[in-house]
């Protein structure tokens, strides 16, 4: 294909056009499908800590543990939360009035703070629970291979979401180079 | 602006925002998930957009922002539907059907910013509207396209 096609070409693509109804459906922000996505996801999420902060305290008895693994326990699910709000929020709120080089940029450094909330609130998450449900408890030595078993999952779902965190922000910032 | 001058508008600007979402995307699910990303964004956006800048300059901004930004994907769902799909606006001959293929597969090769640049370039935009929707500086853009044309030149060739 001789260079001089290509926009003839290109101009030719026809695609299949959207009715106005079909428009107007994809105005709304309920039928975004990334922030629908999310939604449900939060959704559930959110069902299901507040279900567990609600009945945690005497079904594995917070009561008898230091009020400071309580409140460590309940930080790191609202923290949780909270993470997953802020994705909401970057999903939803992209640059519009900016030119792409300048929009990437913003957008990388967002994606650079949201990275270290998913990774803290994980950490921060899985301490609280570690420590909640190990206070108190008399190790023997299966229980000593339970919490090595468990820690070792943590370590390992921690380094495989740095790694896809890293991955991310390398393309990305790759990306904006190539608008340098 | 109303939803009705507001749909007017992108009426007329929808050819090009189904080729972004098909030069940065692959499957025709995600592709349609851009197309209404990019919709949803583009009447987000409306309040801020000035006027200082050609709708259609805007346009290919919010699209380009929102097809390199967005970093989620929702998996591919499997509708069944009664209705038959949107026929193409035109038919299209083999030969030709297979020149866009060749030519959109040889544009997916390109990095994030060449689709880009090379996007803005098929649409008739003048370097220094290449300038302002990119950001790139406007004697640049030349240099880039210069590259990008013999990118593509040898990917065709292959």
């Amino acid at each position: 294909m001789e260079l001089d096609d290509l926009k003839s070409t290109w101009n030719r693509a026809a695609a299949p056009a959207k009715t106005t109804d079909e428009l107007l459906f994809m105005l709304k922000e309920n039928n975004h499908p990334v922030l629908k996505g999310i939604r449900k996801q939060l959704t559930i999420e959110v069902l299901g800590w507040s279900f567990f902060l609600g009945v945690y305290y005497t079904m594995f008895d917070g009561g008898q543990k230091p009020l400071l693994i309580n409140l460590l326990l309940i930080a790191g699910v609202l923290f949780s939360i909270v993470h997953n709000l802020m994705g909401y929020g970057l999903a939803k709120y992209l640059e519009t009035d900016l030119s792409v080089k300048k929009a990437l940029a913003h957008y990388l450094l967002k994606l650079k703070v949201y990275a270290l909330t998913s990774v803290a609130s994980r950490v921060f998450l899985w301490t609280g629970f570690i420590l909640f449900f190990t206070y108190n408890i008399r190790f023997t030595g299966s229980k000593y291979v339970l919490l090595i078993v468990a820690v070792t999952i943590f370590v390992v779902q921690l380094v495989v979401l740095g790694r896809i965190w890293m991955m991310r922000l390398k393309k990305l910032s790759n990306t904006t180079a190539g608008f340098m | 602006m109303d939803e009705k001058q507001f749909l007017t508008l992108i009426d007329g600007h929808q050819g090009i925002i189904h080729k972004v979402c098909r030069l940065y995307r692959d499957s025709p699910e995600d592709q349609e998930d851009l197309f209404q990303e990019i919709i949803y964004q583009l009447w987000r956006g409306i309040p801020s957009f000035k006027g200082e800048a050609k709708v259609s300059t805007w346009i290919y901004r919010v699209a380009l922002n929102t097809a390199i930004a967005a970093f989620r994907k929702k998996k591919p769902e499997i509708e069944y539907t009664i209705a038959l799909p949107d026929l193409l606006e035109e038919p299209q001959s083999e030969e030709l059907a297979l020149r866009q293929e060749r030519l959109f597969a040889a544009l997916k090769q390109l990095d994030e910013s060449e689709k880009a640049i090379i996007t803005l370039y098929f649409e008739e935009l003048s370097y220094q509207q290449i300038a302002e929707v990119t950001g790139i500086n406007e004697n640049y853009v030349g240099v880039k396209l210069n590259r990008i044309k013999n990118k593509i030149q040898k990917l065709l060739k292959l």
